[in-house]
């Protein structure tokens, strides 16, 4: 959270960009990384980061400050819009493309980040749980973030936030096992 | 792999390109600012209006829970605890059925409301290979 982020935003609402533009600095980061990981596509992750930044801004005064912290707000908009993401994709690509589609765009992402093989793999693994495990895993371990938080990002109690957590690293470590197994 | 939760922390090393960044900002804070000083004040006011209907609502709320609890002291309180127990009885025969058929999820189910959160993390740790 920025220093003074509750003024900073009341002055965004005002319609002060340079405020906006602390807001856009502090949490971009974050959230292109939520966005990279569930699309595996650095394009369309800048794509999709640059459109949530900018719904953001366009309905900054929506933004109620005692409902729940900013962070959650964008993560919403950033979820909603990875899931209006695939529904697009959906409709536009074939089921027989998809799979090798799929292939070249991880390929592509695992060229740029030149990381170890053992990221590729667990990325690769998140991409295969359902959207909410993807999500906990994302927002709970790679973000840090708190059960309270994603609950409020998730809409979901904190008690069913600490199940999915465990179901969601009891499925990835089983994916990571199979696939070492291969 | 043994650290899993030392994998999914090297995946905080994602970061966006600055080009991108410095495009999007200017893009962005270039854009029409489609609020005014009048929009805000009017979604102020529609978020106070929210609020102020929330907090009736709860009030009333709770002036109708207190009704119902005095006005149910002074009623036959026998026969409600009788439909009590009968209700509640039915309910742990629906329970138990319930247990019974998702026998493989409760041990996940009773990690988390039986255990406290320490034990709970000690748990996940495990699955994550600290």
């Amino acid at each position: 959270m920025l220093d003074d982020e509750k003024k900073i935003i009341l002055r965004a609402q005002k319609g002060e960009a340079e405020c906006f533009g602390q807001l856009y600095d502090h949490y971009v980061t974050q959230i292109y990384r939520f966005v990279l990981i569930k699309v595996s596509h650095r394009q369309e992750a800048e794509d999709l980061t640059h459109e949530v930044f900018l719904k953001a801004w366009q309905n900054i005064n929506n933004f109620n400050q005692r409902g729940f912290p900013f962070s959650s707000w964008l993560y919403r908009i950033a979820r909603n819009r990875v899931i209006d993401y695939y529904r697009t994709k959906k409709e536009a690509t074939s089921i027989d493309e998809v799979g090798e589609h799929k292939f070249k765009l991880a390929a592509t992402f695992d060229q740029e980040l030149d990381q170890q093989s053992n990221l590729d793999l667990v990325k690769t693994a998140i991409t295969q749980l359902n959207d909410e495990q993807q999500n906990i895993i994302i927002l709970r371990f790679i973000e840090d973030l708190s059960t309270t938080e994603i609950a409020q990002i998730t809409n979901k109690s904190e008690g069913a936030v600490r199940l999915m957590q465990y179901r969601a690293i009891r499925n990835l470590k089983n994916i990571l096992n199979n696939e070492e197994s291969i | 792999m043994k650290n899993l939760f030392k994998n999914l922390e090297d995946l905080r090393g994602i970061n966006p390109d600055p080009d991108f960044l410095h495009r999007s900002k200017t893009e962005i804070l270039a854009t029409y600012q489609t609020h005014s000083s009048t929009s805000f004040r009017i979604s102020q006011f529609k978020n106070r209006l929210v609020e102020g209907l929330s907090f009736a609502a709860a009030l009333g709320l709770t002036s109708l829970l207190l009704y119902l609890t005095i006005s149910g002291l002074s009623g036959s309180s026998s026969t409600v605890i009788t439909q009590q127990d009968k209700t509640q009885f039915d309910i742990q025969l629906r329970d138990a059925k319930y247990y019974k058929e998702v026998a493989p999820n409760v041990y996940v189910v009773v990690l988390n409301e039986n255990m406290e959160e320490e034990e709970f993390q000690e748990e996940l740790n495990k699955l994550l290979g600290k």
